[in-house]
């Protein structure tokens, strides 16, 4: 028994099309309709106490996405999992629910903890492995990788170097289409959204594929010291 | 055995209830009759873009030969097999197709393509139930089974022959075929360039899935406007659970796409599809569309030009879907009617069930679009309106109604659910997945409304008031907040507080929101002594502010609309509201109204200052935070009304008047807000238009006119052109006061509510006379020769 746990689900299909906001709503009444009832915050405007762990951009596939969240009273994380699942949408599925108490490793929350994140990008490429692998090598020898990113308080344009913020990247191609596999930085320390490596890479690569062709998947999220779900 | 046949017989078709027979004696595998389904859906798709196009193939044909194509397909030369027992069955045509599906030697070139390519073709771009395309279907067969290298040569050869007739087509249709038919498999790529790609997804919890192939007849409920707002609206969640609910019924979903999306699937060529199946619009066997305001009419032609339609009834052959609308803007239903091939009038949800079950039956026996239409017609509350022709008078007004086909009725009277208690209602709404307009449980108390304001269509068209009990209502809330985790509840109603158990109801749904933390909103709440009671207790109720809606500004002119409110109601009310701590008062006036003058204007203004008094009494000269919004919109004559008969104020009118209450309402504290009155414009000429403004519609959907209702998308200056260009004059529909003796354009609509009651209604608002609700006493509108008036009399006479 317990009251604080994470949930793991994956999001995949048209789900994906489903926005971070909408995802909390339909958590929050999902909970709701399953009767277990979670902890609110205190204070003028109270919310319940749940969260993701990274948001995911509207458009990525989700295979290990985590959902923290405190209950009201106590219960069995399997009998939470029981609550909820059929409650799901198309695309939504819920893979294990377990307790965790973050306190218990020195941590805030999942969210305070996130390291970084393992992505998978599918490119409509055809290609050689050698080619690809050239393509890769060309672009990660680069001393500097500039990209122009928004920044958030004032909204203006600046050039960021994300090379240290690229942990490791490398690729399969079958000939048809080529699979970029990708770690990076994520968390609130120091966070690389997959779109600047795509983009980037195909200016490096002289490809010219269309955003629209290109499908996100999050593998997973890393978090400090090592902790695992 | 067929060499010597007829023209006749030549022309006779295989129906679908033959061919579910030829299943079952054939013991045709259920994997092979949704192949034979999809091959069907696929080549009769294909027959229908090139008969757009100017071929003549006969859909028929190719839909029976392709569901026929693999009914022996656990015998022996299946292919022959087959053709034995069609033609055994006399469906020689039917036979010579499916003879040669295995082996087709060559398709035709293109200005001589027949069915029988088309069914060759689409069983080779089809794998087991699913379109998948030439090159998935190849690589597919190669793989199948270990082949020799003259086999695979054959194969290739055959391909590239299926290539380049492919090729072909598309040079014919101009587009891809995988465009026309590979939905899913292109939706992801437009989705990521959208803003809102949750509105086309679907997949939400409750939404219902069926095998599309396993139903009798599949609809889809369409509704102009977009996702947030169509799911917000409680129709829709009772007519898709009604069909769903009816064995052999499927009912999916279709809204219109935001700008940005409608763009992409034009560029793209993608046809407008339903949510959830993803099947384009023109493979179902009904759309229907709810007409629940003018301004959406222009949508409902974008999303048949969206879908591939033809925008006009005459112009849909059997090939098209049968195109069907509803809601209370079917009682005028002239404006479309050129483009509907029927209305349903009144309650929908036995109505329209019943109507896909006749559809579905029709289509079994093969009959044609019309012998359904003919069946339809009889059905209470269906109207057929190209079974009528209006003649004109030389003046414009009309001469006559012809009818074209001697069995339809004279007059279509709307269909009357008698008892409310036991009807439908949706227990598992659909839960939006992006946030919808009004993201809350709602339940419906009471239908109809005897208040009998003359200005209201819908106090007349949903007479008379059925109620349901309290218990059940209870019941209805708490099995709906419990299946769908919503955290909001609202009742519906024309008038909340009018349902004869309003306040013990009231009392026991707080109880139970209170304890399991729902917020209970009760909309066009009369503001009595109990309603502060109520409000009061319901959490965080100040926030939103207190709302009257007097709708005339001297006691004169609500003499005339009938609307029985009093000034001294208003002030008593208000300021208790101020003494209890509301801080923000809205209210609602309609300007335009019939026989109002400047002084009814300066009412409104009056009322306004009076409320500022009364704050400034209350909470001293600083008058504290207190606010007042005035909101005013434009009274637009509506069919069925007293007042159907009456003009209304030209753009020029409605701006001085909005100019007069400006300068008279410019009161520190006082908001006032007033509606474009061009759209108000737009309103009236099709709220009593006649089929000749279809003229305007089609000019203004050329000119790029859709989603009117949002002032942001709505653009005047392109609906002038249309009026201009059409000959639609706005003068003759919407400012000029129609003669008492006038043949009005829904003169054969009959909501049950006497032409006569209407005429002494309108009598008696010129006298300024009031009538009083008819739960004091029957009022004699005429609805109860049809129906028994439950709450007749019942505040005593
Ligand atoms: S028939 Fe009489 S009781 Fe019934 S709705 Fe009309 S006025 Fe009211």
């Amino acid at each position: 028994m317990a009251t604080s746990f994470v949930l793991k689900f994956s999001k995949s299909g048209y789900a994906r099309y489903t926005s971070h906001l909408d995802m909390l709503r339909f958590f929050k009444r999902a909970f709701r309709k399953s009767g277990i009832a979670l902890r609110y915050s205190q204070g003028f405007n109270p919310h319940p106490r749940m969260g993701f762990a990274q948001p995911l951009s509207l458009g990525y596939a989700g295979a290990n996405e985590l959902l923290e969240f405190e209950t009201a009273s106590e219960h069995e994380a399997e009998q939470i999992l029981r609550a909820l699942d059929g409650e799901m949408p198309e695309g939504i599925r819920i893979i294990s629910v377990q307790a965790f108490v973050p306190a218990d490793f020195h941590i805030r929350s999942l969210a305070a903890a996130t390291d970084s994140a393992d992505y998978t990008v599918l490119l409509p490429y055809s290609c050689s492995q050698e080619e690809l692998d050239k393509k890769l090598a060309a672009y990660l020898s680069q001393k500097e990788i500039m990209v122009q990113k928004r920044r958030k308080k004032d909204k203006k344009l600046v050039a960021e170097d994300i090379r240290p913020k690229l942990r490791s990247l490398s690729g399969r191609a079958d000939g048809k289409s080529a699979a970029l596999t990708m770690t990076l930085d994520a968390g609130s320390t120091a966070n690389l959204s997959p779109e600047l490596v795509i983009s980037s890479f195909l200016v490096s690569a002289g490809l010219d594929i269309p955003r629209y062709k290109i499908d996100v998947v999050r593998e997973q999220i890393n978090f400090v010291n090592n902790l695992q779900f | 055995m067929c060499y010597d046949i007829q023209g006749d017989i030549l022309n006779k078709r295989i129906t679908k209830e033959e061919i579910e027979k030829l299943y079952l004696k054939w013991k045709t595998p259920k994997h092979v009759i949704a192949h034979c389904r999809a091959v069907a859906s696929v080549a009769v798709t294909l027959g229908r873009e090139l008969n757009k196009n100017g071929y003549s193939l006969d859909l028929s044909l190719i839909r029976g030969s392709a569901l026929a194509h693999d009914v022996a397909r656990v015998e022996e030369e299946h292919a022959l097999k087959g053709a034995e027992i069609l033609e055994g069955l006399g469906y020689c045509e039917e036979a010579a197709i499916v003879r040669v599906h295995m082996t087709y030697p060559r398709f035709h070139e293109k200005d001589q393509i027949d069915e029988c390519d088309l069914v060759c073709l689409a069983d080779r771009l089809v794998r087991e139930d699913r379109y998948v395309g030439l090159e998935a279907r190849m690589e597919y067969i190669m793989n199948k089974a270990p082949v020799s290298e003259e086999i695979k040569a054959h194969i290739m050869e055959g391909k590239a022959r299926t290539k380049s007739f492919i090729a072909q087509i598309e040079s014919v249709i101009g587009r891809s075929i995988d465009s026309l038919l590979d939905i899913e498999g292109r939706l992801g790529e437009l989705l990521k360039q959208v803003e809102k790609p949750g509105r086309y997804i679907g997949g939400e919890v409750n939404a219902v899935r069926k095998a599309p192939h396993s139903v009798r007849a599949r609809l889809a409920f369409a509704f102009p406007d977009l996702y947030e707002i169509g799911m917000s609206y409680l129709g829709l969640q009772i007519l898709y659970d009604a069909v769903n609910k009816t064995e052999g019924l499927y009912c999916e979903r279709v809204f219109a796409p935001a700008p940005d999306m409608a763009a992409l699937m034009r560029r793209e060529g993608l046809p407008l599809f339903t949510l959830e199946t993803k099947t384009p619009l023109a493979e179902m066997d009904m759309l229907g569309f709810t007409l629940q305001y003018e301004m959406s009419y222009t949508t409902i032609l974008e999303m048949l030009e969206l879908a591939g339609l033809p925008l006009y009834a005459k112009e849909r052959g059997e090939e098209w879907p049968v195109v069907a609308a509803g809601g209370p803007c079917a009682f005028n239903p002239e404006p479309l009617a050129d483009f509907i091939d029927l209305f349903l009038l009144g309650d929908g949800e036995e109505l329209l069930p019943q109507v896909l079950r006749l559809l579905g039956e029709c289509r079994e026996q093969g009959l044609s679009k019309r012998d359904f239409l003919e069946k339809a017609c009889l059905l209470p509350g269906v109207y057929v309106p190209s079974f009528y022709e209006p003649v004109y008078n030389s003046d414009g007004t009309i001469k006559e109604l012809c009818k074209l086909y001697a069995g339809a009725p004279d007059k279509v009277l709307k269909n009357i659910i008698s008892d409310l208690e036991n009807a439908s209602f949706p227990l598992k709404p659909v839960i939006p997945t992006i946030e919808a307009v009004h993201d809350r449980s709602v339940t419906e108390t009471f239908r109809g409304c005897t208040r009998g304001c003359r200005f209201c269509q819908a106090g007349m068209i949903y007479r008379p008031v059925r109620e349901r009990s309290k218990d059940k209502i209870l019941a209805l809330a708490k099995g709906q907040l419990e299946a769908t985790g919503n955290d909001e509840l609202s009742l519906l109603s024309l008038s909340t507080s009018d349902h004869s158990a309003f306040r013990e109801l009231t009392l026991e749904l707080m109880d139970y929101c209170k304890e399991h933390n729902v917020s209970l909103s009760l909309p066009s709440l009369r503001i009595d002594k109990f309603a502060f009671e109520v409000l009061s207790r319901i959490q965080e109720y100040k926030k939103s502010g207190l709302t009257y809606a007097p709708e005339a500004g001297s006691q004169r002119l609500r003499d005339v609309i009938n609307k029985g409110v009093t000034e001294e109601d208003i002030y008593t009310s208000v300021a208790e509201a101020i003494r209890l701590g509301w801080r923000h008062i809205k209210l609602y006036f309609m300007i335009g109204l019939p026989t109002e003058t400047y002084e009814d204007l300066e009412g409104i203004a009056g009322i306004a200052r009076r409320i500022m008094d009364i704050n400034h009494e209350i909470n001293g000269p600083g008058g504290g935070r207190f606010r007042l919004t005035v909101s005013v919109s434009n009274f637009v004559p509506k069919a069925h009304t007293p007042f159907q008969w009456e003009r209304q104020n030209t753009p020029e009118e409605f701006a001085a008047k909005h100019r007069y209450l400006e300068q008279s309402m410019k009161i520190r504290g006082v908001t006032l807000n007033y509606h474009d009155s061009f759209t108000s414009v737009c309103e009236a000429v099709f709220a009593r238009g006649d089929r000749r403004c279809a003229k305007a519609l089609l000019a203004a959907r050329r000119l790029g006119c859709h989603l009117d209702g949002w002032s942001e998308h709505f653009r005047r200056e392109l609906w002038e052109q249309a009026f201009a260009e059409s000959g639609i004059d706005p003068e003759f529909y919407a400012f000029r006061e129609r003669g008492q003796d006038e043949l009005l354009p829904w003169t054969h609509i009959d909501c049950g509510v006497s032409r006569e009651f209407l005429l002494r209604e309108r009598k008696k608002a010129y006298a300024a006379e009031t009538t009083a609700d008819c739960r004091h006493g029957c009022r004699g509108c005429g609805i109860n020769k049809f129906v028994a008036c439950e709450q007749e009399g019942i505040y005593g006479h």
